[in-house]
């Protein structure tokens, strides 16, 4: 099938404005959340009748629906606002293996990947059938094994594009020890869950030639220090 | 005497500062995330449940892999002891085969966490197949290190 220029110029004023339609101006102060994409995109999504995906592309997502009909089948693409520092809370985030949004709030892309990446390591830690040097094996108590989740699934929410996969090991009689690490930037920072509540979580940072110990840890004391071994120029 | 949760009777001689020391090693103590290969501190770091005083150590070549083999540990971690004395920490000698790295025990947490972190990056990490003294030298080699097969025990 040929197309006359006119044609041509129609269909590509019909996509741009479909993008229009999903770009940044649509992300507002007022509107945020799921409803701040375009409501038919969304309808798709929630119909259940509908192939969809997202897919983070650097500084933008790739919302991909498969819209059919008795006809013929096309994928129809649309792109994201740009993941903005100062906007990416306002965003949707999917899950495309489970084809769900996410219902948080606020709607925050999450790069799914480190995140379920860590959860597994952590829950992995049970399945451990290695022995330490007494002979014992350590399995993580039911405690460490759900703040850690609990702490690093809402550390990734807040913050999303910062956050990177941790390294997990379990520790004397049931805690767990996550590990963000750059190397190459001599930046590192420890989280320490004890197995049981009776004890501290505390975190050990290197940041260059600096070292040492915080106590009372949050998620935001935890995402900072992320941020810290992220940054280049510490 | 030999249990490395227990305070280290001086019973043996100190041992030379170019004595090799071999740690068995848990696979999540291995750190695979970034391009190169790290040891994970945990490795270094003392058993606080058991109140465990020392790391414990081989300074034999063959007891290490035989004791890696039968813990089924993949790799092991082969350092000097004037690495860890550098550190102004020691190694001490327990029986023929066996030592403990002492000194962890009395500092502050923060201290011992950064000395667990040190301890782990001054080792190197071989495969425990690789406890043989030729391979061993070779290993060292790859670090710029220059040892004899002599040295090895």
């Amino acid at each position: 099938m040929t197309y006359t220029k006119t044609q041509i110029k129609k269909l590509r004023q019909s996509r741009t404005s479909i993008r229009n339609q999903v770009r940044g101006d649509r992300y507002t102060e007022n509107n945020a959340g799921l409803e701040s994409l375009d409501s038919r995109i969304l309808s798709y999504m929630r119909s259940g009748k509908h192939e969809y995906g997202a897919t983070e592309t650097g500084r933008s997502i790739l919302i991909r629906i498969k819209l059919g009909n008795h006809r013929k089948k096309r994928t129809d693409v649309y792109t994201s606002t740009p993941l903005r520092k100062n906007l990416h809370s306002r965003l949707v985030n999917f899950d495309v293996s489970k084809k769900t949004i996410f219902q948080t709030s606020p709607f925050v892309i999450t790069p799914i990947k480190d995140l379920e990446i860590t959860i597994e390591r952590i829950n992995g830690l049970k399945e451990e059938n290695e022995e330490d040097e007494y002979g014992e094996i350590i399995i993580p108590t039911e405690y460490a094994t759900q703040k850690a989740i609990e702490l690093v699934s809402q550390t990734a929410k807040l913050i999303p594009e910062q956050f990177f996969k941790a390294w997990v090991c379990s520790q004397d009689s049931g805690g767990i020890a996550l590990d963000w690490s750059r190397s190459k930037l001599g930046q590192k920072v420890r989280l320490v869950i004890p197995p049981t509540d009776n004890e501290e979580i505390y975190i050990y940072y290197e940041i260059g030639a600096e070292y040492g110990i915080e106590h009372s840890i949050s998620v935001k004391t935890l995402s900072n220090w992320i941020l810290k071994v992220n940054d280049r120029s510490c | 005497m030999t249990d490395p949760a227990n305070k280290i009777i001086k019973a043996f001689p100190p041992l030379a500062d170019d004595t090799i020391i071999y740690r068995g090693l848990r696979k999540k103590w291995i750190n695979t995330d970034e391009d190169e290969v790290k040891l994970d501190q945990e490795a270094f770091s003392l058993r606080k449940d058991i109140n465990e005083r020392n790391i414990s150590v081989k300074i034999s070549i063959y007891l290490a892999r035989e004791l890696a083999e039968s813990r089924k540990w993949n790799n092991v971690a082969v350092l000097f002891v004037k690495s860890v004395r550098a550190l102004n920490l020691d190694v001490i000698q327990d029986s023929n085969t066996h030592a403990g790295i002492t000194g962890l025990y009395e500092q502050t947490l923060v201290k011992e966490q950064r000395l667990a972190r040190l301890l782990s990056k001054c080792s190197i990490i071989s495969k425990t197949t690789d406890l043989e003294p030729e391979l061993l030298v070779g290993l060292f080699a790859e670090h710029s290190i220059i040892i004899n097969i002599e040295d090895i025990k």
